[in-house]
Parts: C-alpha cells; sequence; structure tokens
C-alpha cells in the first residue's frame, strides 16, 4: 500500500476504508466480488457504482492483478432501487430476466 | 509440487473453512483450497439462517442442534463481528388460521428432540414479537434455538484464525484432479500446482459431485437454487429472522427464498421474486415502500435424500465429504467432527451422515414431511422425480467439471 491514508474511505455507502480493501488484497482477493463478500464494498445502495473504479485501481496496483483480467463486478437487477410494491406488481408474464454467470 | 499438507481441504465457503480451522486448532498440518476465495460459492449467496427447528428426522435435528451451541463461543474464537442471535426466530409465519393443527403437530414432533422447544405461537403473541407484524397472521412457529448470523464473516473468521493456527489458504487454485495409488488418496492436482497429501476433504458445495467423479464416487448431490431480494438498508423492523426473510446487522432485509432444481442456472425469475415478495408484504406491511437494490440467486448443494453427506468412505482411504444443505446452521459441527475423525476419534457421530448410505441402499427419504411442509407454509420445495426412488444413486446428473 502506497503512503495513502488507510483510513479513506472507498465505498461511501458501507463505509469501507482503504486499509480495510488492503487487507483483503494481503490475503489474496482478486476480483471486487470477492473484496465486496468480506468488506461489504459494494453491498450498498449504489451496489458498486461508485467505489467499483476505486477498488479496480487498487487491485491493478502493485502488478496484482493484470488489467486485461479485471472481472467487473456482478451486476443484477433492478438497474435502479424500485419499490417491493412495484416489483411485486410487475407483468405476470414478463419474459425472464437475463442470467447471470 | 506446490504445498505438502497432512490434510487437503477444498472449498473456502463456510464448512471447507470450518473444516480446515477445527483441524488447524488441534496442530494439523491443513492446505486450504479453492477456485475463488473465500465464500465465492453458496457461502456469498444465502439468507444465512441458524435453523434447527426445520429439520426432520431426529438425527437431522440433533445436528442442527449441536451445532447452533457451537456458535456463541465462536465469535470470540474467531475474533470477528459474527454477529451471531438466536432466541428470536419465527421460523414460520402462519397466514391462514387452518394451517394452525398442522403447525402444532409438526412442532410436537420437532420437540421431541433434546434441546429443541418448537411452539406454536398465537396471533397475540406474535404480534408481541415484532409490532411490525401484519394483524393478518394467525400465529408463528417459534424455536428458540433458531438464529442468524453473517456467513461472510463467519467464512472469513474460520479461515483467518486457521492462517493463525499455520494452515495455507491457496485461493484461485482451481481443483483438476486427486491422485490415488492402491485406494489411499495420494494428492490433489490443482492449477496452481501439486499438493501431496493422505487425506482429503471434499467440501466443494455444488461442485462436490465432480471431486467425487475424479476418483470415481458417484456422489448423490444437486444444486437447489434460492432466489433472493436485498433491500436498502431499513431501520430495524424485526429482531431475527421471519420465515425466509432476515434482516442483516447493516440494514437491508433479504427476502427468500426459492428451493428449484434448474441445474445450475444462478438467474433470477421475476415469477418466483414477485411471489417471495408478495408475502414479505402480506407478513410486514411496511415492507412495500422499501425499495430493491438486488435481485440474485445461488445454489445450495442438495444431497437427495436431504441430509448431509460427511465421513469417509469405503475402499478409498483418505477421501472425506463435507457438504449438504444448510451449510451456515451446520458449518461449525461439521468442522467438528471431520476434524475428529481425521484425528480418529468419535467417527460413529459421522456414521448416520456416510456417503456409503447411498452405495448400500441404506438410505430413505426423510425430507418427504418437511416438503409437504414447504408446501403449505409457502416456498415451493420441488424436488426432481428421480430423487424418491431407490436407485436414485446412478440417475443422479452429476456435471462434468471444467478443465
Amino acid at each position: 500500500m502506497a503512503e495513502r491514508s488507510r483510513s479513506v474511505i472507498v465505498c461511501r455507502c458501507e463505509n469501507v476504508t482503504i486499509g480495510e480493501i488492503a487487507d483483503v488484497l494481503e490475503v489474496g482477493a482478486r476480483t471486487f466480488d470477492e473484496i465486496k463478500r468480506v468488506t461489504r464494498a459494494g453491498m450498498g445502495i449504489c451496489q458498486g457504482r461508485t467505489c467499483e473504479c476505486v477498488v479496480t485501481d487498487l487491485l491493478v496496483e502493485d502488478g496484482r492483478v493484470a488489467p486485461e483480467e479485471i472481472v467487473s463486478r456482478s451486476v443484477r437487477p433492478p438497474v435502479r432501487p424500485i419499490t417491493l410494491e412495484v416489483l411485486a406488481a410487475s407483468e405476470p408474464d414478463a419474459p425472464r430476466l437475463p442470467d447471470e454467470a | 509440487m506446490l504445498d505438502t499438507a497432512d490434510v487437503v481441504v477444498i472449498g473456502a465457503g463456510a464448512r471447507g473453512s470450518a473444516v480446515a480451522y477445527y483441524l488447524a486448532r488441534e496442530g494439523v498440518d491443513v492446505a486450504l483450497v479453492d477456485r475463488g476465495f473465500v465464500a465465492v460459492g453458496t457461502t456469498g449467496a444465502t439468507v444465512a439462517l441458524i435453523n434447527v427447528s426445520g429439520k426432520p428426522p431426529a438425527e437431522y435435528t440433533a445436528l442442527s442442534l449441536a451445532s447452533a451451541r457451537l456458535y456463541p463461543g465462536l465469535a470470540e474464537e474467531l475474533g470477528v463481528d459474527l454477529q451471531f442471535e438466536s432466541g428470536r426466530s419465527l421460523f414460520r409465519v402462519i397466514l391462514d388460521p387452518a394451517d394452525l393443527p398442522a403447525a402444532r403437530d409438526y412442532a410436537a414432533r420437532q420437540s421431541r428432540v433434546p434441546g429443541v422447544e418448537v411452539r406454536v405461537l398465537d396471533a397475540h403473541e406474535t404480534r408481541q414479537f415484532a409490532p411490525e407484524l401484519s394483524p393478518e397472521i394467525a400465529g408463528a412457529l417459534y424455536c428458540p434455538q433458531d438464529g442468524h448470523l453473517n456467513p461472510f464473516q463467519l467464512a472469513w473468521g474460520f479461515v483467518m484464525t486457521a492462517r493463525r493456527l499455520g494452515a495455507r489458504f491457496h485461493h484461485h487454485s482451481h481443483v483438476v484432479g486427486i491422485r490415488t495409488t492402491q485406494s489411499r488418496v495420494t494428492s490433489v492436482v490443482t492449477t496452481a500446482g501439486e499438493i501431496s497429501t493422505r487425506t482429503v476433504v471434499n467440501a466443494a458445495g455444488v461442485e462436490v459431485p465432480s471431486l467425487g467423479e475424479m476418483v470415481g464416487l458417484s456422489i448423490p448431490v444437486v444444486a437447489s437454487r434460492g432466489q433472493v431480494v436485498t433491500t436498502e438498508a431499513l431501520p430495524r423492523l424485526f429482531p431475527g429472522p421471519i420465515d425466509s426473510m432476515r434482516q442483516t446487522r447493516a440494514g437491508p432485509v433479504l427476502i427468500g427464498t426459492t428451493d428449484e432444481f434448474v441445474g445450475y442456472d444462478t438467474g433470477v425469475t421475476p415469477q418466483a421474486l414477485r411471489q417471495n415478495v408478495r408475502r414479505a408484504m402480506r407478513i410486514i406491511p411496511r415492507l412495500r415502500m422499501a425499495r430493491a437494490i438486488r435481485c440474485w440467486a445461488g445454489l445450495r448443494p442438495w444431497p437427495i435424500d436431504g441430509l448431509p453427506i460427511m465421513g469417509g468412505v469405503t475402499g478409498l482411504e483418505g477421501y472425506m465429504t463435507a457438504t449438504g444443505h444448510s451449510g451456515i446452521t451446520l458449518s461449525a459441527i461439521t468442522g467438528r467432527l471431520t476434524a475428529d475423525a481425521i484425528m480418529g476419534r468419535a467417527a460413529g457421530a459421522l456414521e448416520p451422515f456416510g456417503l456409503s448410505r447411498f452405495s448400500e441402499g441404506r438410505f430413505h427419504f426423510p425430507v418427504e414431511s418437511f416438503k409437504e411442509f414447504r408446501r403449505r407454509y409457502g416456498g415451493a420445495a420441488r424436488v426432481p422425480a428421480y430423487a424418491s426412488t431407490g436407485d436414485a444413486v446412478a440417475a443422479v446428473p452429476t456435471r462434468h467439471h471444467r478443465l
């Protein structure tokens, strides 16, 4: 970790700092989702839209992960938060939502 | 040679990491291997209930209770924020009063296991439990031994503590083969190199069958898909899990779940999400205006008779399995009993859950009563047709491992 304060917040939704992410990188995490599960970075209301680029930067730093091997965060519906009332009332015969690997 | 270890544990989910921890605690030289990192499979996609009440038959309930009793001490042992809580779970909310007698029968049956107390709360008692519950509710099944915890912290705590005790964690190492000589395990081959060992523990979750195939074993485990809706962080709406809903310490409510046998497809379907969300809103009306931020699905390993698969197998020295449904509830006891068996202690405790029950035709299908219960109270449990036949083992589709 460069000369950077460990207390700088990377994920503003869940208040996750550089230091917390650095600790997980140290153990061997290589993707955004692997970091997410341990630290909660990317689990909040924005679902990683804000912090993904910073976390990605930390992943490629020091050659930990090659830029071409970066795996982007897993994206799930909905695109924007919707109320449960709206979700429950959605079209009965709507097509299946896209799969995710 | 990547490593040499007394025991190689495959899978850094709740179960595998628990096995690694309990072995490391005993001073056993252990290597933990995962194709990814900590909690990338089922443990990363669970509602994370500690469930004792919904586990017929009796030996399964007793095993779940023994595991639940280990969690209060684990937060300190592992030094993580495990967020374990029990005593405030409503296992199943009953909306239709006509379902109350069946629920009472179920509670009486489950309470026969020593140490387990399942009872039916009436409408008033249920609402005392959480004021946000709908007045429409007829009652609920309550079991003080049920609870919940943070699954990520659980697996992380096991892995980190095992590491501190000397275990090596080979992450991003995909197992591509298991070598044997004269019916004994000799090494595990991974994409990062070979690990020489005399004991391997297959705790690979839904990938358990493909790792069984590597040594010629047909392990009858299928993947069950669970679809879940996660809401934004909300003020505390209810104290412990209700049905398959859980509000996490961070604030989001997880609304689960389904049991669908659709292979390895982790997609979500509007139909299932809608059904679960509608039931959630009937139980807690205030959820109507809560916003969903993520609709997701995960796969859980489901042995065809519903019971966990643990312990060794006759005819192959040094090969152990540690899998089954309900991995969060059972991780601690699985780790402990598997470590005991490897250390040559109390292997009898694993006997009812041995893989040999399938090849010897000893397995029955005790989940019938459970499924009937699920059908009645929501959560459409669908089980593949072949699972109820005696010669199921040969018919179970195993997935070809991708090399």
